[in-house]
């Protein structure tokens, strides 16, 4: 049963993926990404991993999946802006290599010693005698006991990277004065000036500006 | 039924297939970040899939894989939303998501 | 006195150094002191030394040590002075410190004073290591040291294209010769494992000597061909006659040219054995008798003398030819004498000219240079060998050796020679001091007036020299000469070699002064003479010969590969191909450059599917 999901899963989520990079409009991509996200959380169920299963539908397409959404609504691109001139032999180079890449990894796959000689991947574990741990694997309190113990250090770095984060989407994407460094001409032929519409964030920063001066 | 890690494998490697595809061929600045989100997804499922695979065999950090995949998420979205910064700064100075008009680098 | 040998090349050593590197900032009177002063010091040496080894003739030896050491191969800077080193250092420091003195006056106005001076005394120094040298590789040091000093001095002048190139000329041809000297130096060490004179002239004396030994005295000999400007190597002596005259004089008259002989004398031994001293006999004889006719119609009065040195230097090899080196050395000392103070005095007349050395434009100075008239007498008398000069007694004794010794048929080319030097000689006296003056008139300072004291001084000496070398037992003290054959018959020897002499003399005086008539009839109308004239003057069409068949294809081959190699393959295609390459790479490469970020996205895929590949093939 399980091995049956899984495999409808994967078909599922390899088809949406293609879906995923060939739509123009970028609100179906994100759909089907979604939809990718969570095929492959049904995976990570049959793999013995349900905290990850539940972390990656949470995560992945809640959180991540709501900010690219976002971004695509503040940009409001216009079906002319998302045209994309892509000329056809590049298409087809893109398409070759990721072909080839699937290929190479394929081989790679069938040649290793290690793939093959390991064994199915939905049997149940043995219980041994000096090895209990192996029964509660993937399981939220194992997780946590491991994250926090053994990979603590992993896990206050991965804090700090995600404030490092936080810092750069800040600085970013704060809105300029006219006279800020810079001054690139635009590509497009239109002045560098503050195009966004108004926002729930703006309104915020707007008010800090004037309030300053 | 069973469930060999080689189909594991091959389903990853079409995710990241698919993946390297999209960010070689679109030129809109968003699908680009989201094919490099279904690449990190890819790895993810097989760092699990590897992860399930030597469980009998495993060392005493049976849960090694998992708290990698854990990592590689939150490093994934950290990832994410320095890039939609990044897309929006671009948007501000040069009105396109088109990465084709971005060329500043012409040598 | 053995320790004071090095001191004799070193003088002049420390007298070049000095004037090379100082002699412009220092007064004329410094400048002359030290040139000279070098050169009598190392004269004083060599007879303080000479005198030690006069008596018992055991050679005096200086090492200052090793020169080169490699596995069995060990070269000494060692000088040794015996009877025959002594002889000939005695004539180099001696006969230079005269050419030196004449120099003063001679180069009083030239403005390369100081340099004249720093080479004359390099030039000196080389020639006494050439000299002193107990082994042939120092010998050899000594022989490319005057070889560079030769070149150095003959385009002294440098500012005139001809002179340099008759300096390249001489040093080229020169190199020729080394080439081979070098070869034959190659083949004594591999045959004898010595470079030492002493120990060759041992080992050459085993019985049966190896054949290599023929080869070495051929190589060697070629190398003296160069050296002393025989055939065929001679043809850079008349134009080394660019130089300045006391240039001609020293090196190319007294001693640099001598070196051959010396060298042949030396190795002495080594000839004898080698089976090879036939052969040098008849290229001397036939380098005298051609030089001789050549001598014949000269009109520049130094190429006379240049002619003239060949032709000498040709009888001394044909004296060390019949194994009589003795004779031959007496010969290069009497040569040194009577020959530089002819071109000395020369030089006075030249001089006196205001350097008008074409003899058409001369003729009855007698009168009006009287002394330089009278010691040039006295020189063209010894070279011709007037009974009595020193060039007669040295002459005939050569003669005399190779009759005894049964060389008939060279013998009498010999004595031809003799005939047409006295001829020659007295042609030249006739032209330049006889008769009327043919030439220009100076007014004011520019009169002609006879030399400064000192230039004549020295030519006084070397004309008493001239008259009473001959005296000088020159052979009996060397006792080196190969089964000498003795005085019986020496006598009719010296009648019969005066009578060739005033015979040359009295022809020539005859229709150069007698009888200009039959002269001009001989030379318009027989054709015989006409013909040998033309020979004479085209120098038998002996340099023609070396320009088409040596010059023309070196300069064809040099052309070629000057078009072929330089220009085509390094500059067009080495140079410009590389340039072109880059360029077509560069430009090549920069499409890469697009600035476009997907353009870099799958470079960037690519490079990971090199590797993935890679690894894979790896696996």
């Amino acid at each position: 049963m399980d091995a049956f999901v899984f495999y409808i899963s994967g078909i599922i989520s390899v088809a949406a993926a293609g879906l995923v990079v060939t739509r123009r409009n970028p609100v179906y991509s994100a759909i089907y990404l979604v939809l990718v996200f969570v095929m492959i959380s049904l995976q990570f169920l049959v793999l013995r991993a349900p905290f990850l299963a539940v972390v990656q539908v949470l995560i992945y397409a809640g959180a991540i999946m709501v900010l690219f959404l976002f971004v695509i609504m503040l940009l409001n691109l216009t079906p002319e802006e998302l045209k994309e001139t892509v000329p056809r032999s590049r298409k087809y180079l893109a398409g070759g290599l990721s072909f080839v890449l699937f290929l190479l990894l394929v081989t790679a796959i069938r040649k290793s010693p290690t793939v093959r000689g390991a064994p199915n991947l939905v049997e149940p574990i043995p219980a041994t005698e000096g090895t209990p741990a192996l029964a509660t694997v993937g399981e939220v309190t194992a997780i946590g006991e491991s994250l926090f113990t053994t990979h603590a250090l992993a896990f206050e770095l991965t804090s700090v990277l995600i404030l490092v984060a936080i810092l750069g989407a800040i600085y970013l994407t704060k809105k300029r004065r006219p006279d800020a460094p810079g001054g690139i001409t635009s590509p497009t032929g239109l002045e560098t000036q503050e195009v966004l519409p108004e926002t729930p964030g703006d309104v915020v920063v707007t008010g800090a500006e004037e309030s300053r001066s | 039924m069973s469930l060999s890690l080689s189909f594991c494998l091959y389903v990853t490697a079409a995710l990241f297939a698919i993946g390297v595809y999209g960010v070689l061929s679109r030129q809109n600045l968003i699908v680009i970040l989201m094919s490099l989100e279904l690449m990190l997804n890819a790895v993810n499922l097989a760092l699990v899939a590897f992860g399930r695979a030597f469980l009998p065999s495993a060392p005493p950090d049976a849960n090694g894989p998992q708290i990698f995949v854990i990592i590689v998420l939150a490093v994934a979205a950290a990832e994410a939303a320095v890039g939609l910064s990044i897309l929006l700064a671009v948007y501000r100075k040069w009105r396109t998501t088109n990465v084709g008009q971005i060329d500043m680098l012409k040598g | 006195m053995a320790n004071t040998l090095p001191l004799i090349p070193l003088l002049p050593f420390l007298g070049f150094l000095l004037n090379g590197l100082w002699g412009k900032r220092l007064p004329r009177a410094a400048v002359t002191a030290v040139g000279c002063g070098a050169p009598a010091l190392a004269a004083l040496f060599t007879i303080l030394a000479f005198a030690e080894v006069a008596d018992d003739g055991e050679p005096l030896l200086c090492s200052l040590g090793n020169w080169i050491r490699v596995g069995t191969l060990s070269v000494s800077f060692a000088f040794s002075l015996d009877r025959l080193s002594g002889i000939m250092t005695l004539v180099v420091t001696g006969v230079g410190t005269l050419i030196h003195v004449y120099s003063v006056g001679y180069m009083k106005e030239d403005a390369g004073y100081s340099r004249f001076f720093a080479y004359l005394n390099l030039f000196l120094a080389a020639m006494l290591v050439l000299v002193l040298a107990d082994n042939i590789v120092l010998l050899f040091l000594g022989w490319e040291g005057v070889g560079l000093c030769s070149y150095l001095l003959i385009g002294f002048w440098y500012k005139d294209l001809l002179n340099c190139n008759a300096a390249i000329k001489a040093f080229v041809v020169n190199r020729i010769g080394d080439f081979g000297f070098l070869l034959g130096i190659f083949l004594i060490f591999v045959t004898f494992g010595t470079f030492n004179f002493a120990d060759i002239n041992q080992a050459a004396d085993q019985a049966p000597p190896p054949p290599a030994v023929f080869w070495m005295a051929l190589l060697l000999f070629f190398g003296a061909t160069g050296k002393s400007a025989q055939i065929p190597l001679y043809v850079w002596l008349p134009d080394a006659m660019a130089g300045p005259t006391p240039v001609s004089a020293l090196i190319h008259a007294a001693t640099m040219v001598t070196a051959g002989i010396y060298m042949v004398a030396r190795l002495g031994n080594l000839f004898l054995a080698s089976g090879f001293l036939p052969i040098v006999a008849y290229v001397g004889v036939f380098t005298a008798l051609l030089a001789a006719m050549i001598a014949l119609t000269q009109t520049d009065i130094k190429k006379v003398l240049a002619y003239s040195t060949i032709s000498q230097l040709g009888y001394m090899f044909f004296a060390t030819g019949v194994g009589a080196f003795g004779v031959a050395i007496f010969h290069l000392v009497t040569h040194a004498f009577f020959k530089a103070l002819l071109f000395l005095s020369a030089g006075a007349v030249i001089h006196s000219l205001h350097h008008e050395q074409d003899m058409r434009k001369m003729g009855g100075l007698a009168k009006r240079l009287p002394r330089s008239c009278a010691v040039f007498l006295v020189g063209a008398l010894a070279l011709a060998g007037f009974p009595l000069t020193a060039g007669f007694f040295s002459k005939d004794a050569i003669l005399h050796e190779a009759l005894g010794h049964g060389w008939y048929f060279l013998v009498t080319l010999a004595f031809a020679t003799a005939i047409v030097t006295a001829f020659y000689t007295c042609r030249q006296f006739v032209l330049v001091f006889l008769g009327q003056y043919r030439g220009q008139e100076h007014g004011g300072d520019k009169e002609i007036h006879e030399s400064p004291p000192s230039m004549l001084v020295p030519l006084y000496v070397l004309a008493f020299l001239s008259l009473v070398g001959g005296f000088l037992a020159v052979p009996a003290f060397l006792e080196i000469d190969h089964q000498p054959v003795g005085h019986e018959g020496a006598l009719t020897g010296w009648i019969v070699g005066g009578l060739g002499s005033v015979a040359g003399i009295g022809a020539a005086f005859y229709l150069f002064v007698k009888s200009p008539g039959l002269r001009s009839k001989l030379t318009g109308e027989n054709p015989v003479v006409q013909t040998l004239c033309r020979l004479s003057q085209q120098t038998f069409y002996v340099d023609r010969f070396y320009e088409l068949f040596v010059l023309r294809p070196f300069r064809f081959v040099c052309l070629a590969l000057f078009y072929l190699v330089d220009r085509l393959l390094i500059d067009w295609v080495l140079v410009g191909g590389t340039g072109f390459f880059l360029r077509v790479a560069a430009s090549g490469l920069r499409t890469f450059q697009t600035g476009k970020i997907p353009a870099y996205a799958v470079y960037f895929v690519v490079g990971v599917l090199g590797i993935l590949t890679l690894l894979l093939l790896t696996f």
